[in-house]
């Protein structure tokens, strides 16, 4: 069976499994070729998106090894003949957390196991290194290397180990630098005026002479409890038990740090491999246990339609991703009942139906209207103020109390040029109008775009329903035919 | 059966906590109120009663109205009731802005009397919002009210709706909650009301039930409007807002209909002054009573309203 992806118009194969590797096929070849060769070969497509986030999706669950799981390690090389993503690798940086398994060799025995039960085929390396973990997973059998081996190990492997792109490695080939020692013992300077830093940075990184950065897929949380089941469980009164029981350990710890969680997550492993996630936010610090554990369940209850254990969790952890000092002055200020009592309501409310549905109202300085007032997320929102009304005692609102995001389009009579109403169309409903006053013209920003000239009127009709309307366009300056709209309604 | 247990029920609340109008509650035939009362809680989902609210809810918490500023009304409701559930539907669909500004009217007297910095929760469906449009924050401060102490919920459906109305009612942030949910959706039942009726009831909260889509359902609320908008008496232009107010249920007196102004500057309903009725406005309007529309550039030189009226069609 072979997979195959489009290449600069021509169809080849991306992927090969061992058997068609037997027969002599290689990626890279063109699919006709291939079909030349072994006539009744299995074609699939390639999916590189589907692989990219299975790849995701496995590093978040190596994430039950070390918080530092990461994916692209490839450096700037791109394959150029065939730009398809060959970085099939993970990378765990497990100092530090092998002991917690007994050992490396028992971590790597454990994954290894896991992953196979999942129908994976996987090659372990463990090396001091980046580079020669890659080199001896990529292209060696795996295995195990102690620091200061790196050098006797990696000499046999072919050069593309050093994680260089095709060009280069060709390039090396046709001198005869076939082999990654062929690299060791040269003379460097000449290498890199040929070739480039690349080869011998490469080198030195896979041998720890130069440092190698690496980024883990998701940041490492700052605090982070977990516990893990010899029997899963499953039911959901289970997982919150222990999500509660996590949450109180964490709690201590924040406590004793001085900080307070702004964002929790719980990570829920299922035994056949798969990884759900929960977050929830909180909108202030907070180390108080019973707070964030009524947040986590909140958002927990309303996911439980789509609460799937399957065969059960063997493993669960509750981070907090987003920490931050504790602000000691919203204790002492004055209103801070009220101030508690809302950031609760506000966190409780939004674990529920969403976070970005809690919403404060801000004004902007513009005349335009739709954009004076905005709608901001409250966790976020900080304290301001709208300007006083400046309409006099006893006069009637010059704004109305309802507001639509979109105009509504209406069929009005009107005299011209610029007088008011005098019956309009609105949701299949006619209306007379008694009283009109206007028009309050607003035109367009002219710093953003062309929009036209607006003139407003609050209008009632016969039964006393007050409008706000306005006519789009000056008439006879900016169109012929100017429209009218139901902007917002007054009560 | 349900239904009447609880109607049995709160005429016997009626007449247990309501010193204001004893007189107006209905003779309990026969029914010991502690036979009720059980039966009632049984009947509504357990999940309320957390934390010892049952003990708070049942012990008639003290209340206290406020008083509309309207003679007549106030005479008949004893004011508006705090720590409790009041229902405001519009008459027609037309009508749901002036439902949404007799509502905020009461939010206004409820936030005059809890103080200037006080919060107020306006929750309502996502389709209320579309069919009838956003709360708009320059209007609100037109309208007296102080939009930047305004936490909006925008909700999915009916049942996020009640949720974060129920967490409204409770906590103890906020003197109005405006409860908005749209379209009659089955969700929104006597059940769902009694919640939070029994929420409400003695909170530090009072609770605006605003049915501006579809048809009033059953309620448990003290009183039921039925709003109307109703012409100003402004002249020639729009005056302040006049609703045509129908007091359709009363748990506390009698019912019956008004006429109430709101009085912007005053926070405070009036009866609306009777007028020689004016006529339409013909071709011109009357100019902006406040500011007056910048002078532009683009405005033609010749005077305005000297125009023949000719009908637009838009198609």
């Amino acid at each position: 069976m072979v997979l195959t992806a489009k290449h600069r118009s021509a169809v080849r194969l991306a992927h090969v499994d061992e058997q068609a590797v037997r027969l002599g096929l290689q990626p890279g070849l063109g699919l006709a070729d291939a079909r030349a060769r072994v006539p009744g070969l299995d074609v699939r497509a390639a999916d590189p998106e589907a692989d990219a986030a299975f790849l995701d999706r496995l590093c978040d669950w190596a994430q039950r090894y070390t918080p530092l799981a990461g994916r692209r390690i490839g450096t700037s090389s791109v394959d150029l003949e065939f730009p398809y993503p060959e970085d099939f690798t993970l990378v765990l940086d497990i100092a530090g957390c092998a002991h917690l398994f007994g050992g490396e060799e028992a971590l790597a025995a454990d994954m290894a196991q896991r992953l196979e039960r999942q129908g994976m085929t996987v090659v372990i390396a463990i090396a001091s290194t980046i580079g020669a973990a890659h080199a001896l997973a990529a292209f060696g059998r795996g295995g195990r290397l102690q620091a200061g081996e790196e050098r006797r190990a990696l000499a046999g492997l072919p050069m593309a180990a050093l994680r260089l792109d095709a060009m280069t490695v060709d390039a090396l080939a046709r001198v005869g630098l076939k082999r990654i020692g062929d690299l060791m013992d040269g003379p460097r300077a000449p290498l890199t005026a040929r070739f480039g830093r690349t080869p011998l940075i490469q080198l030195d990184r896979a041998l720890g002479l130069a440092d190698e950065a690496f980024s883990p897929r998701l940041p490492v949380a700052p605090y982070c409890a977990e516990r893990r089941f010899f029997e899963p469980i499953a039911r959901q009164e289970d997982v919150r038990a222990v999500a509660l029981s996590l949450i109180g350990a964490l709690a201590e710890r924040l406590e004793a740090a001085g900080e307070g969680a702004l964002r929790l997550r719980l990570s829920l492993w299922r035994v056949d491999g798969a990884l759900a996630h929960v977050e929830a936010g909180l909108s202030r610090p907070s180390r108080e246990a019973t707070v964030m554990q009524d947040i986590l369940c909140r958002r927990l209850d309303s996911l439980a339609e789509d609460f799937d254990a399957g065969y059960g969790f063997d493993c669960v952890t509750v981070a907090v991703t987003e920490a931050s000092r504790r602000d000691a002055e919203v204790l002492s200020l004055a209103g801070a009942d009220t101030a508690l009592e809302l950031t609760r309501f506000v966190d409780r409310v939004g674990a529920r139906i969403g976070r970005g549905r809690v919403r404060r109202l801000k004004f902007y300085a513009s005349h335009i209207p739709e954009r004076a007032s905005r709608a901001v997320p409250a966790h976020v929102a900080e304290e301001g103020s709208f300007p006083a009304s400046d309409v006099l005692p006893g006069d009637p609102p010059e704004r109305p109390i309802r507001l639509f995001a979109q105009p509504e389009l209406v069929e009005a009579m009107a005299s011209v040029p610029d007088g008011p109403p005098l019956r309009f169309r609105w949701r299949r409903v006619t209306h007379e109008v008694k009283r009109a006053e206007g028009p309050e013209r607003i035109a367009g920003e002219w710093w953003r775009q062309e929009a036209p000239t607006r003139d407003y009127f609050r209008v009632e009709d016969a039964e006393g329903r007050r409008f706000w309307m306005f006519r789009e366009g000056l008439f006879q300056v900016e169109t012929t035919h100017p429209r009218w709209f139901v902007h917002g309604l007054f009560a | 059966m349900l239904r009447r247990q609880v109607a049995q029920l709160e005429r016997a609340r009626g007449r247990r906590d309501d010193r204001a109008d004893p007189g107006a509650v209905e003779e309990l035939a026969g029914v010991p109120v502690h036979d009720i009362a059980p039966a009632a809680v049984r009947a509504a989902p357990t999940s309320v009663f957390r934390g010892g609210r049952v003990a708070n809810a049942w012990a008639g918490a003290e209340t206290t109205a406020l008083p509309f500023g309207h003679p007549e009304v106030d005479a008949a409701t004893g004011g508006l009731k705090r720590g409790a559930l009041h229902d405001v539907s519009p008459a027609g669909a037309p009508d749901m802005a002036s439902a949404t500004g007799f509502a905020l009217a009461c939010a206004g007297l409820l936030l005059r009397a809890a103080g200037r910095d006080s919060l107020w929760l306006w929750v309502r469906a996502e389709m209320a919002g579309r069919e009838a449009g956003e709360p708009y924050g320059p209007g609100l401060a037109a309208f007296g009210l102080d939009p930047s102490r305004l936490v909006a919920v925008t909700a999915g459906d009916t049942a996020d709706v009640l949720r974060a109305a129920e967490e409204g009612l409770a906590a103890r942030a906020f003197a109005a909650v405006l409860i908005e949910p749209f379209g009659d959706d089955r969700r929104l039942d006597l059940t769902a009301c009694r919640r939070l009726s029994l929420i409400a009831d003695g909170g530090r909260a009072t609770g605006i039930l605003l049915r501006t889509g579809g048809v009033p359902g059953p309620t448990s609320a003290v009183t039921r409007w039925r709003i109307s908008a109703a012409p100003s008496d402004g002249g020639r232009h729009p005056g302040n807002p006049v609703f045509a107010a129908d007091l359709a249920r009363n748990r506390l007196g009698p019912v019956g209909g008004w006429m109430m102004e709101w009085r912007i500057d005053e926070q405070s309903f009036r009866t609306p002054r009777v007028r020689p009725k004016t006529q339409g406005v013909g071709p011109l309007a009357v100019p902006l009573s406040g500011r007056l529309a910048a002078a532009s550039g683009n405005r033609p030189s010749r005077p305005s309203g000297s125009g023949a009226v000719v009908p637009f069609r838009i198609g």
